[in-house]
């Protein structure tokens, strides 16, 4: 027998205690294994600290009367576009009196964790609605709210992680039908339930949108009989998101004036699909495997906070198993076809096995359109496992026996357990005295190296008392005319910085005076009698040869200023900085011609030649001031 | 402007595939060039093997 509540006051109860359970159980699962001193975020990279930034963002800048969708204080002097960046407008509205009461980083270290349980409960509504046993829907609850997809997002993706709005629409639509609700009750929370989702995120609103219609044709085909449902829902639904682009009007014009700056900065769709072994192949955040394969598994594309279709062979089979031997019954057969769907469409423009390219994938047209260019295929894997959530309750609450099932699904979820480092995720940000002590004068435009990706943590931290300048991480992409500079990425992406010493210091000089850079914070180990990383001593080392000057130094940074003639450089100048050979690109020439000398004497050797003359060819014919004697 | 390698073998195998299945009176040849151009991996062994088990 189903396990079903006897009443609607109890079946509420019901509902609230498996909100409760699944809350619990996230927050046991993810709270902070000891008590660390804060600041301390849940979550690990620069994304946990843009989203921390941006919660504290909007409630900042309608408080200061700034322009809400632009902003000054990073990548100054030109800005940021905010209407193309995954800023949690919506939630940062709501959630702006806690902001200012807490701060935005105990808002987000508490959205985090509720966001698995959350979600999770709106996977059990839906599921409820479809089986009517609630032990099958708070199983279907956890396998949502705790699948690889969300595990994979919850390392810092607080817009991906909090998904309970997509869920929620489906459970409307459900109850819609099942309960004869009225149209207008059904547009009303279609209405709301969308116009949260693009507060939280604008990418899976669009989504959502698009696998909503694809779930409805797959409901048309592949159950005849549910057609005049879909018909009587149709109004409801088109009024439901014909409410939610009214609300969200303001925010979708600031989108569509912004389109053309702004949504360049979205990542490729083809670096973000999952890969086909994805699917069987665990990543690093899986208990089992998920280490030893991590050779193989760090060749897929994106990052591993991306790679959510990790279903395990023992699921996949089950899920195959199920799928053939309960055909027969409407609501697998459609959930089936559409995480299959799903699955397809995840695998992005080209399919990838371990990172390489290997065949054109159904998504190839729609990554050339616009907008639908902005969408990245490896996060359709939510819908996907949002079927499967309730593909499996409906398994579980078919008539027959149910603890065998119930051991077999155990045995296979056991494959999907998080690893165990993964669920510590929280990190410690130590905030340099130097952003705090008054050493920086409030609307001064700094720069902070080297580049950590931690600066957006620092400006929270100094309540956005600087702005910084040609820096701020929110997310890929920066301005064309800084990403010009050849010592663009040697500075600002992490992994060029051994060619840090190698930027020419006129050209920092340059640099730094062009953007008005009034201070520059060298963070690191600076006490007395240590050693600082190779990175922070080789950017205080160039700055001195810039020009610039110390101007003290703490424990954990160190200050400069500019010198006292600091000119920003004329026309000619600029233009001869950037005919120069980008700094990274000089330790991969000087590589290529070692490469050579070595082949050359190893050509040499093989033969019998004397390699002197060979050498002194290459040199005199292609790169005359080579200094051939000194490559060993 | 689609660029990559595999967009132009999938496009060449579909006008292939579907000059084939129209020489061959194949049903739905468009959706067998199409299902090529898309997903060429799965597509193009199963217009093969369709047509070999048609066409012995």
């Amino acid at each position: 027998m189903p396990l079903r509540p006897a009443s609607k006051p109890a079946a509420f109860l019901f509902h609230i205690g498996a909100l409760l359970f699944l809350l619990a159980l996230g927050y046991a699962f993810f709270a902070p294994p000891h008590s660390a001193p804060p600041p301390t975020y849940f979550g690990v990279g620069g994304d946990p600290l843009s989203f921390i930034w941006f919660l504290n963002w909007w409630p900042f800048a309608a408080q200061h009367h700034l322009p809400l969708f632009h902003t000054s204080y990073v990548n100054a002097p030109f800005g940021e576009n905010l209407a193309w960046r995954a800023g949690v407008i919506g939630l940062a509205l709501l959630a702006a009196p806690f902001t200012l009461k807490f701060g935005a980083l105990a808002v987000y270290n508490t959205l985090m964790l509720a966001a698995p349980g959350l979600s999770g409960w709106g996977a059990y509504l839906a599921a409820y609605e479809l089986s009517e046993d609630t032990a099958a829907s708070l199983t279907a609850g956890l396998v949502f709210g705790f699948s690889n997809f969300m595990l994979g997002h919850l390392l810092g993706h607080l817009n991906l992680s909090l998904t309970f709005a997509i869920p929620f629409c489906l459970w409307a639509c459900l109850a819609a039908a099942k309960h004869g609700w009225s149209t207008r009750r059904l547009a009303l929370l279609l209405g709301l339930a969308l116009a949260f989702e693009f507060g939280v995120s604008q990418e899976l609103y669009a989504t959502l949108l698009i696998f909503g219609a694809l779930a409805a044709a797959t409901l048309y085909a592949l159950h005849p009989p549910a057609r005049a449902a879909l018909a009587r829902l149709l109004p409801g639904v088109s009024l439901g998101i014909g409410a939610s682009l009214v609300i969200l009007s303001p925010l979708i014009w600031q989108m569509l004036r912004g389109y053309a700056g702004g949504s360049h900065s979205v990542a490729s769709p083809a670096d973000f699909s999952v890969d086909l072994l994805g699917f069987i192949l665990p990543t690093p955040i899986t208990r089992l495997g998920g280490h030893w394969l991590a050779p193989l598994t760090n060749k897929f594309g994106g990052n591993t906070a991306e790679d959510g279709n990790y279903n395990s062979l023992p699921l996949l089979l089950l899920l195959a198993y199920i799928a053939r031997t309960h055909r027969a019954a409407p609501a697998v057969r459609v959930l089936a076809g559409f995480a299959a769907l799903a699955c397809l469409l995840a695998l992005g423009p080209y399919v990838h096995v371990l990172g390489a390219e290997v065949s054109t994938a159904p998504w190839l047209p729609a990554s050339v359109l616009p907008f639908l260019k902005s969408m990245l295929p490896a996060r359709f894997m939510l819908y996907a496992w949002l079927a499967i959530a309730l593909l499996l309750a409906c398994w579980l609450a078919a008539p027959g026996r149910k603890p065998p099932r119930y051991a077999l699904l155990a045995a296979c979820l056991v494959f999907i357990l998080p690893a165990r480092g993964y669920d510590r995720n929280w990190t410690r940000l130590p905030i340099p005295a130097v952003f705090t002590n008054g050493a920086i004068p409030p609307g001064s435009r700094i720069l902070i190296l080297p580049e950590s990706q931690v600066e957006m943590g620092y400006q929270y931290a100094a309540g956005l008392r600087f702005s910084l300048a040609a820096q701020g991480y929110l997310g890929t992409g920066a301005p064309a005319r800084l990403a010009r500079w050849p010592l663009y990425r040697a500075l600002f992406v992490q992994k060029y910085q051994a060619a840090l010493p190698r930027i020419n210091p006129p050209m920092l000089a340059a640099f730094l005076a062009q953007y008005g850079v009034q201070a520059v914070v060298v963070t690191g180990d600076f006490a007395p009698g240590h050693t600082p990383a190779p990175a922070s001593a080789a950017v205080a080392a160039l700055l001195q040869r810039a020009g610039w000057l110390p101007a003290g130094a703490g424990a954990d940074s160190e200050l400069f200023h500019p010198p006292a003639n600091n000119p920003p450089p004329d026309a000619a100048q600029l233009a001869a900085f950037m005919r120069m050979p980008a700094p990274e690109q000089r330790g991969l020439n000087i590589r290529l011609e070692q490469n050579w000398v070595h082949a050359i004497r190893l050509m040499a050797r093989l033969t019998g030649l004397n390699p002197a003359p060979l050498l002194a060819f290459y040199a005199a014919h292609a790169h005359p001031p080579l200094p051939v004697d000194a490559i060993r | 402007m689609i660029t990559h390698p595999f967009f132009w073998i999938a496009l060449v195998s579909a006008v292939l595939v579907h000059r084939d299945a129209k020489r061959r009176s194949a049903a739905r040849p468009l959706a067998w060039a199409l299902a090529v151009l898309l997903f060429w991996i799965v597509a193009l062994p199963a217009y093969l093997w369709q047509r070999r088990a048609n066409h012995p």
